[in-house]
């Protein structure tokens, strides 16, 4: 019944997915424990309201996704267990956060997070990982830029940003699994998928909501951007050009000497130029 | 390079730098050429990656080799390897009959016994450069009769080791989780 949900929904802080079947199963995951790890439910861990027989097999059975499902974009439930939690606001829509640097200049800017290392490490930003706070999602153009590193089949990010900071796991998520794809494309197995000799990868996949591009360098460096779908203004060669910008900061940031070859990307003159092309694409 | 000459005499000033701070103790005896080979080493992750930035992809180990022997030796040193010689199994030999930095010293075997600290910065530049491309190697010079020198490339295919500090994220396709390990990983490549 939906009440038996919402009392375990409010009775389960940390887990913050609804009672829902549906969506639980298009899921097939618990959830963001906010340390840094997911679980795949145990079914001791799930909850009073889910002892209805049908869910926990419909959950079992679905197996686990192989493009990345966009986490959070399961429909919401029954109405009736909206107003139960409708009190709290979405965080990103208040005020600033604290780290940030700079005024609040346009609505753009405000969203953007001030360059810091908690700014860009996924742990960071699970407290905010709530389903509800879709309930007030509005059409943003959102854009993560995200530098992968491949030392001898190692990938590594050296760079992820996103904006806005919310659901930031889900980008991170759909960047790992892209890599994959990455690297079934530049391994020339004479499948001419893509013109051997470029280094600009063009679409990788769609998803419903987002479109991911990548691009690798011959130091087998990739960057992969994931772009709203809703942004249609953005052609592939206004993307052509991102990467070769990107590609350049790259270059002046691997020439620093100051930078030691492997480390995260610190480098502000980086951040800025990154800065400039989200805004320039929101 | 802008002027050729302008690198040449800095690397001198540099062998001779490095020599005489190891004279006053604070490089130990014999690790001069290790750090020149240091130096080189970054100097040519730097170069590579401006280098290759605008060159279509590389399709195999030969095609960066050969990369190496015509436009990056053509921009570092305004002339190309004049012969490259592999075994196919992962040596390679690169022979400069008339090494740049070389010839201002002698023409035949004089200073010989002096020239291998000369060759260490260019060896490191090589190896940087490979490692940036993914190669990891060994790279060494030797040389017979100035100023003609060879450097010889060794590639590994072996162990690769992570650099320390570094996020690790493994997706276990299998269960779905995504972890998050920050304990470096040896990773055994066969």
């Amino acid at each position: 019944s939906p009440r038996r949900c919402v009392r375990a929904a409010r009775g389960v802080r940390a887990r913050t997915i609804l009672a829902s079947p549906l969506c639980l199963s298009s899921l097939g995951l618990e959830g963001a424990l906010g340390n840094g790890t997911w679980r795949r439910p145990s079914p001791s861990s799930r909850g009073q309201g889910l002892r209805g027989g049908r869910a926990t097999r419909q959950t079992l059975s679905s197996p686990a996704p192989r493009l990345p499902v966009p986490l959070l974009n399961a429909p919401l439930g029954a109405p009736g267990l909206l107003p139960a939690r409708t009190h709290q606001k979405p965080r990103w829509s208040g005020a600033l956060p604290p780290s940030s640097v700079g005024s609040a200049g346009s609505p753009i800017q405000r969203w953007l997070p001030a360059y810091g290392p908690s700014a860009s490490l996924p742990g960071a930003e699970l407290k905010t990982n709530r389903i509800l706070s879709r309930l007030c999602l509005r059409p943003l153009q959102w854009l993560l830029v995200a530098l992968g590193c491949c030392l001898n089949n190692l990938n590594y990010p050296l760079y992820i940003r996103s904006t806005p900071t919310e659901n930031e796991l889900k980008f991170h998520y759909m960047v790992h699994t892209s890599l994959d794809v990455v690297d079934e494309k530049i391994s020339a197995m004479g499948k001419a998928l893509v013109d051997q000799r470029e280094l600009y990868l063009g679409l990788l996949y769609p998803t419903e909501d987002y479109k991911v591009y990548g691009y690798v360098t011959n130091s087998k460096v990739k960057f992969v951007m994931v772009v709203d779908s809703s942004n249609t203004a953005l052609r592939d060669n206004e993307i052509r050009s991102m990467f070769r910008k990107l590609h350049n900061s790259y270059t002046d940031v691997m020439c620093n000497p100051f930078y030691n070859p492997g480390d995260r990307i610190q480098s502000r003159a980086f951040d800025n130029m990154v800065t400039s092309m989200m805004i320039q694409v929101c | 390079m802008a002027d050729e000459a302008l690198f040449l005499l800095l690397h001198n000033e540099m062998v001779s730098g490095v020599y005489k701070s190891a004279e006053q103790g604070e490089v130990e005896n014999g690790r001069c050429i290790t750090k020149l080979e240091n130096m080189g080493f970054r100097v040519g992750q730097g170069l590579i990656e401006r280098f290759t930035k605008d060159t279509a992809r590389f399709k195999d180990e030969l095609d960066i080799m050969k990369f190496i022997c015509k436009d990056f030796w053509t921009t570092v040193f305004k002339k190309q390897i004049d012969n490259l010689r592999t075994n196919h199994q992962g040596i390679y030999v690169l022979q400069d009959n008339k090494f740049r930095l070389l010839t201002q010293m002698s023409a035949g075997k004089q200073y010989l016994e002096h020239a291998s600290k000369y060759l260490a910065f260019t060896c490191g530049l090589i190896r940087g450069g490979l490692s940036n491309l993914g190669i990891k190697s060994i790279v060494t010079a030797e040389v017979s009769s100035m100023p003609a020198c060879k450097f010889q490339g060794t590639m590994q295919k072996g162990v690769t080791d992570t650099p320390n500090k570094m996020f690790q994220w493994i997706l276990c396709h299998r269960n779905g989780r995504l972890r998050r390990l920050t304990k470096p990983n040896i990773i055994l490549k066969t």
